[in-house]
């Protein structure tokens, strides 16, 4: 089949395709949709054939398998490579959402029990419930606002670990999936590592930027790597409660820590404020300049501490120009992240370059939009290339 | 007696450092602590960590002697060395430990 025909076929959607077609479709079953589809396809015409081989390819529960789907697509004389071309998916229904209870368990015993499925209604498990609504929410804006179908643009499956450890004081994204403890370690307040959205969206970004820029997970690309979560993470936030960026704390993980240590993870308008002994700089003077090496105070060469600069670079071209931030400055930042042109080793000089060309492409060379992001690189003293103008 | 752990990164990127001094606990205390010393491994050259996975935690486990000989390792999450995950567990979530967040 050529590339044509299925992005033809695709364009028509499903609507013409027989009932039978249309009612397998509907159905989230497992196993018995795919074969049944590849009978259709094998018995129709070319166009019944055509819509079944792309809804094959699409559907949810064979994008959830893309691994599995050796076997199919040598059926129809495709390589796993020919599922590249295929645009991004925005079905109405967005990917699997599943949570599992790993129960206290450690990483050999990820992923644990599975306790939620996309269609399951709540549990009453506040961790299991809080972890579920927030990879949708967190899936519904990366659909809504930038058209990209979860975290790998493609429907990857979005699954999610709660009770990880004892008292375990963190959320991490493995590469495959979330993962989050319960806290009350000391640190995060119990039950606060899901409590918060920010959170959660700020670990599906992870995986975000694993399928797109690959910001290599150290020195100043960490950082950026880092940036990209937090602003993201506070993009959903801002979103899911209408905040405007004008009025907006741009504190990331508000009142989950210990009071004791202080009132947020992250400060992006204010780095460096966040806790008691939050290091974080707020410009390129006050760079910590650690290097890269397994002594864990230096945090691959400062990920999470230069993160300070690239996300108030962020918020003081949001507060710039006030409104919504995810629809001024987040479609600038997005269109830099997945569009293809950051390097995985980029560092903090050429983000910068890339996010004013990037501004002046989509609002125009000169544009106040344009201005405010350039205004934000100023503000934490990145050098920027000479302005045109 | 010392111990020392430092656990840096996760999603908050915060150091927190816990000591645990041996002179400071009680028989029961101390027996327990030593045994899991003793059943620990620390390698020059860590296990193969898993680096590079965002938000993960990584460690570095000291232990003084009274004669001032220092052992140290330091591993990613999920690469811990034999006996090393007991013994920052009894460190970090016992009772005993001085704690302190921060990078220095
Ligand atoms: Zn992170």
């Amino acid at each position: 089949m050529s590339q044509k025909s299925i992005a033809r076929v695709g364009r028509r959607g499903v609507s013409d395709v027989s009932g039978t077609l249309t009612a397998v479709i509907s159905c989230r079953c497992e196993i018995a949709p795919p074969s049944l589809l590849l009978r259709v396809a094998e018995r129709g015409g070319r166009e019944a054939r055509d819509a079944a081989l792309r809804t094959l390819l699409t559907s949810a529960a064979l994008r959830s398998r893309r691994t599995a789907l050796g076997a199919t697509l040598r059926r129809f004389g495709l390589s796993p490579a020919d599922l590249e071309f295929l645009p991004a998916q925005a079905p109405a229904t967005g990917p699997e959402n599943t949570v599992y209870d790993v129960a206290g368990g450690g990483e050999e015993a990820l992923p644990g029990r599975r306790v939620r499925g996309t269609d399951d209604p709540p549990t009453g498990d506040a961790a299991v419930d809080q972890a579920f609504d927030g990879a949708a929410t967190t899936a519904t804006f990366y659909r809504e606002v930038f058209g990209r179908d979860s975290v790998d643009g493609r429907g990857l499956d979005l699954v999610s670990s709660v009770h990880f450890g004892r008292r375990y004081d963190n959320a991490f994204w493995t590469g495959d999936q979330m993962v989050y403890g319960d806290g009350g370690g000391g640190v995060f307040v119990p039950g606060g590592l899901t409590r918060s959205l920010a959170v959660i969206a700020h670990e599906l970004t992870h995986g975000v930027t694993q399928f797109s820029a690959g910001l290599a997970y150290r020195g100043q690309s960490g950082a950026l790597n880092e940036s990209f979560s937090d602003v993201f993470g506070v993009l959903v936030e801002h979103r899911a409660g209408d905040v405007d960026a004008a009025s907006a704390s741009w504190l990331v993980g508000e009142g989950i820590l210990e009071p004791s240590l202080g009132g947020a993870l992250r400060n992006m308008i204010a780095p460096g404020t966040a806790y008691s002994g939050d290091d974080q700089p707020a410009d390129m003077d006050a760079y910590a300049d650690l290097p890269v090496d397994d002594d864990p105070r230096n945090d691959n060469g400062g990920v999470h501490i230069n993160s300070g600069i690239p996300n108030r670079a962020f918020a003081e071209a949001a507060r710039t120009l006030g409104g919504r931030a995810w629809e001024t400055v987040g479609p600038v930042w997005y269109e830099v992240l997945t569009g293809g042109r950051l390097a995985p080793t980029a560092d903090f000089a050429a983000c910068a370059a890339l996010t004013v060309r990037v501004a002046g492409e989509r609002y125009g060379e000169g544009s106040a939009q344009q201005d405010a992001v350039r205004g934000g690189w100023e503000a934490v003293k990145v050098r920027l290339p000479a302005d045109p103008r | 007696m010392k111990v020392t752990v430092v656990r840096a990164g996760g999603v908050a990127g915060m150091v927190l450092t816990v000591e645990v001094d041996a002179g400071e606990l009680d028989a029961e205390a101390t027996a327990q602590l030593t045994g899991l010393v003793d059943a620990c491994e620390f390698p020059e050259t860590p296990p193969a960590a898993t680096k590079g996975r965002a938000d993960t935690f990584d460690y570095e486990l000291a232990v003084e002697r009274d004669d001032g000989a220092v052992r140290r390792t330091r591993f990613g999450q999920g690469a811990a060395p034999p006996g090393a995950d007991a013994l920052v567990a009894w460190v970090l979530d016992g009772p005993h430990g001085h704690r302190h967040v921060g990078r220095w």
